[in-house]
């Protein structure tokens, strides 16, 4: 081989080792982009990642956040809370449960719920309220429970329970609240005891009112009826006298003695028990209306008030009033109570009539949703708005010169009282009065 | 009224029974009236007269007396086999719709109330008064 074949040969050779060098660098060079791309690929998941792990961190952060929230409410709620599992056994207690019980969390969670606190809650009843009702019910309401806990002693306790849902493992869960009521009890308990003795001392009241209001009639009946005794005697020593000679001076001052002094005597003895004799029939009323069970029955309305406007015929009839009863509606009631009422309203509507005027009464009634409305109007004299707070009051009279002692407003407003109705009055002075009774339906 | 009747007054005040006396006889009627203090008083007296087979024609009884009350004395009268045909006439201060009941359950003859309104009282004792003259009191001590 001559020297330019060798060197052909090794141009050759080299030729080739270039062409191999380039592929080779092509090569690298398509591995060095694919390396590329598979980084930018790696770096993009990584990114993906970090992006998953925030998100993963949030939501956790949020079951967090709303595990607190449960928990703060759990915590925040007075009533101690439970949770057992279907086996009775405790899942979880609220911190009022722990305080409330005096048992700690460790003596309490997974063990079976009568056993803390040295099985204060080993109470038969209450076994067999969750062994029995839970399983088939999902709800407990209101079990009042009274046991004598070991740790706190006697108490009276509220059990609510409630199945939890769970919508991942089919476990059943209990919450169970408990509510310590024994306070609201014996307050309930002290409430009962008072009012019973409100009651039996509003009976001796009323009772101590009968007997006073009696006891001191009888007096009367001895005032009265010997002041007429005296007044016969007079009559009498009057005729005696009328035929003795007795001496001018005498006679004029004998004459003033019993034609003028004793009677006059005489009549303010007849004049205050008369008085004192009305207080007490009507403190007796007042008893009796205190002491009268209401007894409630339909009542046909209109032939009640015919019966009122004819016990009062006479002072209609003597005044010539005008007294106009339109179409009443049937009302429910006490019907000895309500001929009362209307009885006292007509007397006190006739009492207080303007004589300078007719007199024009009207009893009208209407029934609306909830109550019958009776309306009593008269155009008499009329109540100054300064009074007309006062026309209730027990013994309270608008003019001491009319008749009656003030109290039959006070029963009108007991009556509408012992009816759960109501009582307005609407009144200008001259102009009259008119007073508006609602009886509910 | 055969003159030997007799009348028993059970009343405690002293004042109420002078007036109604005074008033009764000043009606006319002139039997003899026994008055009696208190429903026991009473009560002695008429087991007393059971005994002695001589009942009173009328018993005028208060309700409110000491000892045993009026009432009291009323269902005794009642009760008693001997004593129940002899009228008895409540006379009396209460004018309780539930007490005039009770008695006339028991079987009062009649309810006279204590008016403070004398002349109403008057009016009523010398009513009972002339009643009593008119009408003849049924002869309790026959036997049944």
């Amino acid at each position: 081989m001559d020297e330019k074949d060798q060197f052909m040969d090794e141009l050759n050779h080299l030729r080739n080792k270039v062409i191999d060098l380039e592929r080779e660098n092509r090569l690298f060079k398509e591995t060095e982009k694919k390396l590329q791309a598979a980084n930018q690929q790696l770096l993009a998941s990584e990114l993906q990642m970090s992006a998953n792990e925030q998100e993963l961190m949030d939501k956790e952060a949020l079951t967090r956040q709303a595990l607190e929230y449960a928990e703060n409410i759990i915590s925040t709620v007075r009533e101690p809370l439970i949770i057992l599992d279907s086996d009775l056994h405790v899942v979880s207690a609220s911190q009022f449960f722990y305080s409330t019980f005096k048992v700690s969390s460790k003596e309490t969670e997974r063990e079976l719920f009568y056993n803390p606190g040295n099985n204060q809650w080993d109470i038969p009843s209450f076994k067999e309220l969750l062994a029995k009702i839970l399983p088939e019910k999902t709800v407990i309401e209101n079990y009042e429970i009274e046991h004598d806990f070991e740790k706190i002693g006697k108490k009276t306790m509220l059990l609510n329970a409630r199945e939890l849902q769970q919508k991942k493992d089919n476990k059943r869960r209990i919450l169970l609240s408990i509510q310590d009521i024994t306070e609201r009890k014996q307050a309930e308990q002290h409430l009962k005891h008072l009012n019973t003795e409100l009651e039996a001392k509003t009976n001796e009241l009323q009772q101590i009112l009968y007997i006073t209001t009696h006891d001191l009639r009888s007096p009367l009946v001895n005032i009265q009826g010997f002041n007429k005794e005296l007044g016969t005697s007079l009559k009498e020593l009057t005729k005696l006298f009328e035929g003795v000679n007795i001496p001018a001076a005498v006679k004029e001052r004998l004459s003033l003695i019993l034609n003028e002094e004793i009677p006059e005597a005489m009549h303010f003895i007849t004049s205050s028990t008369n008085k004192m004799d009305a207080l007490l029939t009507g403190l007796l009323t007042l008893s009796r209306l205190g002491r009268q069970k209401t007894f409630f029955k339909d009542i046909n309305m209109h032939q009640l008030i015919q019966d009122v406007i004819d016990n009062f015929k006479y002072d209609i009839n003597k005044n010539n009033v005008i007294l106009s009863v339109s179409d009443l509606p049937d009302c429910k009631g006490d019907e000895f109570q309500i001929n009362q009422l209307f009885s006292n309203l007509l007397s006190n509507a006739l009492k207080f009539l303007d004589p300078e005027r007719p007199g024009n009464i009207r009893i009208s009634g209407e029934k609306g949703n909830e109550y019958i409305k009776f309306t009593v109007e008269d155009n008499g004299i009329g109540i100054h708005p300064h009074h007309q707070e006062k026309v209730f009051e027990l013994f309270h009279k608008l003019d001491p010169q009319k008749p009656g002692i003030g109290l039959g407003m006070n029963i009108v407003n007991q009556i509408v009282d012992k009816h759960k109705g109501k009582i307005e009055l609407e009144s200008e002075v001259n102009g009259g009065t008119k007073f508006i009774i609602f009886i509910p339906i | 009224m055969k003159k030997e009747l007799t009348i028993l007054l059970a009343e405690d005040d002293e004042g109420h029974a002078t007036l109604i006396k005074r008033n009764l006889q000043r009606s006319g009627l002139l039997n003899e009236i026994i008055h009696f203090k208190d429903g026991q008083e009473t009560l002695d007296f008429l087991h007393q007269k059971v005994v002695e087979k001589d009942i009173p024609s009328l018993l005028l009884l208060d309700i409110k007396m000491p000892k045993v009350d009026g009432i009291e004395v009323l269902r005794q009268v009642k009760a008693d086999t001997k004593l129940r045909k002899m009228p008895v006439i409540m006379i009396t201060t209460t004018d309780d719709p539930r007490e005039i009941d009770k008695c006339h359950e028991l079987g009062c003859s009649n309810y006279i109330k204590k008016p403070i309104d004398y002349d109403n009282f008057v009016d009523a004792i010398r009513k009972l008064g002339l009643f009593l003259l008119i009408v003849e009191v049924p002869d309790v001590n026959s036997e049944v």
